[in-house]
């Protein structure tokens, strides 16, 4: 074990000092750019939270929410980082095999790889909420060791979290062997929506529930107590009040859990081993030639022939990849939850600053799952061309052409997605003419652009000779297309919602001019950042060599 | 058919090839031998236009590799040292991509996959995820589905790597064929008895530079050796 660590220490250094010393201008052009965006955030969250707090006792309120539904949608985020790494480097690695034939104990590779995993799903969150909490410390002038304070919660959170992935991970890596996956997760599902509604179906059932059901978007859920993913929260909120016993309570309940299913960990070796093997013993199963997938694309008759060959070529390989596509069920999950909660909220009976706030919050939520999307699904479409790229490279198709099918078939799919879910959201909102317009250009325009970001970055960051080419979204490339479309959302909806917030608090008189001139710059600066990813993206994909 | 001028590739400070040249006919069989590590694999890619040469061009056809690209790749067929497809289609859907992207009639498509699928004995895998085939059948592929456009220039790396002697000797035929239709072939491999059988010239490649080149009997009798292997291990080994 600790020779493997080692190896793995001696590889990185390897890597490190070859970058150093043959891409010097470039790895310090990294360093650079990951301390402007270290910055950048940083300021950003001190600028929204300072905006938070400066609505008065209200604001601290929604800090709190906040801070429940960051750990609720961080808590499966990592889920799903983890699992999908997991499986990537635990199932899908030649590595694997190779520590298996070592006279190793395979609780110890286990180990090996959960903690792997571990670290490369947790850097970025990591590195997320030491920011925030350092900025919410400045703001809400709590003592400086809160960071510090904090980071002894977030730990147990993350070992609890990428333990849920790693057992669903295992579970699912039987089924995905077997080739019965669709049954199995239909079932979860089922028993899933079930669940959810003999429980949260009728509103007016008292009981446990009913004190948690502050009708706010989402909150109910993550707020439940006897789940390990609000426990930060309530911790680090009674720390703050010092409550020091509660706080101390979740605390310990944090870690010895953690503890728990730490321990958990290399016992579940067999179940590893069996589904590792598994996947050898191939199913041969035959496929038809003439899929459904082919006949839908055999009707977009005015494309050209070979584009559509690549588009089916890319969809078949995005169905025929579970660890691809049940990312896009959590999703899914997520956003079902977020929805089920926004029909019980009673918008229409606010004021309309709150109104204005709640407009932008939903567009901001929205936004933010489009983005985190297009991280997950467009930026990888380069590096999964992977060592394939020579059939690419080969074929007489300019690859601009290609990377114009990409963009096409992303923005096929994402835009229809996020039209979907302004326009349900802002209806169940029943929000005004005016702000569904708006924010619905908005959501067009975002998704158009964070769409072209991500596969002009994952083009420029791809990486041809990676093993396993989801990890491309947990490297360094998706540490950057994430902050960038982040920073994007971010400046997006300070920009229309503080408009428009001024303009309810009466500060501004010539509103309407105001938002259509700013609407156009921002629609020219999108332009221009989705023109300029794409054309340097196209550029790189045609330097790559094999 | 394939010219390479003064051709250089460097790796960092290693120069993997230097200043080669090369004029391959219409119509011949090329071999270029060398041990390991020699520049073969960088001299195909930079050929193929899978990789940029520092220094020197490559004319294919008459065509400039780097300037007019597109019209190279229509005429040219690749087969790697290793044959990486797209794991997640069948061999079926991967030829027929195949076909559709470098533009081939539907019909003849189908009807090349069915007559290379029997002659293959590869029927059985047709609707088989490539990611379930051994080495040697998606090698096959890959012969296959450059058949299939029919490219009047093939670059072939390391040949007959991980495929069985009767594939092996279906192959030697259909190279042989290929050369015979006035079809080019640059082949590059350290196995040196195909080489001689196959070849009408061979290049000696050695450390990224060109040693020797000629017929192989034109060969044996300029170094005095019985054998190409003494040939080739006289000419690589005191370097
Ligand atoms: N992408 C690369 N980066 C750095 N060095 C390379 C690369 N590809 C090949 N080389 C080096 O170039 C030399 C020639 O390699 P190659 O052309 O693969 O030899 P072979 O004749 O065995 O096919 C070797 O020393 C190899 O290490
Ligand atoms: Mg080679």
């Amino acid at each position: 074990m600790r020779e493997i660590v080692f190896f793995r220490l001696i590889s990185f250094k390897n890597n490190l000092l070859y970058l150093i010393k043959h891409r010097a201008a470039k790895t310090w052009g990294a360093g650079i750019f990951s301390l402007f965006t270290v910055g950048g955030l940083y300021f950003g969250l001190w600028e929204g939270l300072q905006f938070i707090t400066s609505l008065g006792g209200l604001g601290v309120v929604i800090i709190k929410k906040v801070l429940f539904i960051l750990f609720f949608i961080l808590f499966f985020m990592i889920a799903i980082s983890f699992g999908v790494l997991f499986y990537g480097m635990g199932f899908k690695n030649k590595e694997t095999a190779y520590l298996i034939s070592l006279p190793i104990e395979r609780e110890k590779i286990l180990s090996y790889k959960f903690g792997e995993a571990f670290l490369f799903s947790t850097w970025i969150p990591s590195l997320g909420l030491i920011l925030f909490f350092l900025s919410y410390a400045f703001v809400a002038r709590v003592s400086l060791i809160f960071p510090l304070v904090a980071s002894f919660y977030i730990i147990p959170f993350f070992i609890i979290a990428s333990f849920l992935g790693y057992l669903t991970t295992l579970f699912l890596a039987k089924f995905i062997n077997k080739g019965k996956i669709l049954l199995w997760l239909g079932l979860f599902c089922g028993l899933v929506a079930f669940l959810y509604f003999l429980y949260f179906g009728n509103p007016h059932r008292g009981g446990l529930l009913f004190f948690l059901s502050e009708e706010v978007v989402f909150f109910k859920v993550a707020k439940l107590w006897y789940l390990p993913y609000s426990w930060p929260a309530y911790g680090l909120i009674h720390w703050e009040d010092k409550a020091w016993g509660k706080s101390l309570l979740y605390f310990l309940n944090l870690w010895s859990l953690a503890f728990l299913v730490l321990s958990f960990v290399p016992s579940l070796q067999r179940r590893f081993i069996d589904s590792y093997f598994l996947q050898f013993s191939y199913l041969h199963k035959k496929r038809s030639y003439l899929s459904f997938v082919e006949k839908v694309f055999s009707k977009i008759s005015f494309l050209p022939n070979y584009l559509r060959s690549f588009m089916v070529k890319d969809v078949k390989f995005f169905t025929r990849e579970p660890a691809f596509w049940l990312q896009l069920i959590v999703f899914f999950g997520i956003l079902f939850f977020y929805f089920t909660n926004l029909r019980k909220f009673s918008y229409h009976r606010l004021e309309d600053v709150w109104k204005s706030l709640l407009t932008f919050l939903n567009t901001f939520s929205i936004l933010c799952v489009v983005s985190a999307m297009s991280v997950r699904f467009v930026f990888p479409q380069w590096s999964l061309e992977g060592r394939n790229y020579w059939i690419l490279k080969l074929s007489p198709i300019p690859l601009g052409k290609v990377f114009l099918e990409k963009i096409i078939l992303s923005l096929g799919v994402f835009l229809p997605i996020s039209i979907f879910l302004i326009s349900l959201s802002n209806l169940m909102l029943k929000i005004e003419f005016l702000f569904f317009f708006l924010t619905l250009v908005i959501v067009i325009i975002s998704t158009f652009t964070m769409v072209t970001i991500s596969l002009g970055l994952g083009a420029i960051f791809a990486n041809f000779k990676q093993r396993y080419y989801l990890q491309a979204v947990e490297s360094f490339g998706g540490f950057v297309v994430l902050m960038l479309n982040l920073g994007y959302v971010f400046f997006t909806v300070f920009l229309f919602g503080g408009l428009s917030h001024f303009y309810f608090l009466n500060k501004l008189s010539n509103f309407l001019p105001l938002l259509k001139r700013s609407l156009i710059l921002w629609m020219i600066a999108s332009l221009v950042f989705s023109l300029a990813a794409t054309l340097l993206g196209m550029k790189k994909i045609a330097e790559k060599e094999y | 058919m394939i010219i390479v001028e003064n051709l250089s590739k460097k790796f960092g400070t290693l120069l993997a090839v230097k200043d080669l040249n090369l004029h391959i006919k219409k119509g011949e069989f090329y071999s270029l031998l060398g041990p390991n590590g020699a520049g073969k694999t960088t001299t195909v890619k930079i050929i193929a236009g899978l990789m940029r040469p520092t220094q020197g061009r490559v004319l294919i056809n008459g065509y400039d590799i780097e300037k007019e690209y597109i019209k190279v790749k229509q005429i040219l067929g690749f087969i790697p040292d290793n044959p990486f497809l797209y794991e997640n289609l069948t061999p079926y859907e991967f030829l027929r991509f195949i076909g559709d992207i470098f533009g081939v009639d539907k019909d003849k498509v189908l009807k090349s996959i069915d007559y290379y699928f029997e002659m293959f004995n590869l029927r059985e895998y047709k609707d088989v995820l490539i990611k379930e085939l051994s080495h040697g059948t998606k090698q096959k592929i890959v012969y296959i589905s450059n058949f299939l456009h029919s490219p009047l220039v093939y670059l072939i790396d390391e040949p007959l790597v991980g495929l069985d002697p009767f594939s092996i000797h279906l192959l030697k035929k259909l190279l042989k064929e290929e050369t015979k239709k006035g079809r080019t072939i640059l082949m590059c491999t350290h196995i040196l008895s195909i080489a001689e059988e196959l070849s009408d010239r061979i290049g000696i490649l050695s450390e990224g530079e060109l040693i020797t080149q000629g017929s192989p009997c034109f060969l044996k009798e300029k170094e005095c050796s019985e054998t190409l292997e003494k040939l080739f291990l006289k000419l690589t080994q005191s370097e």
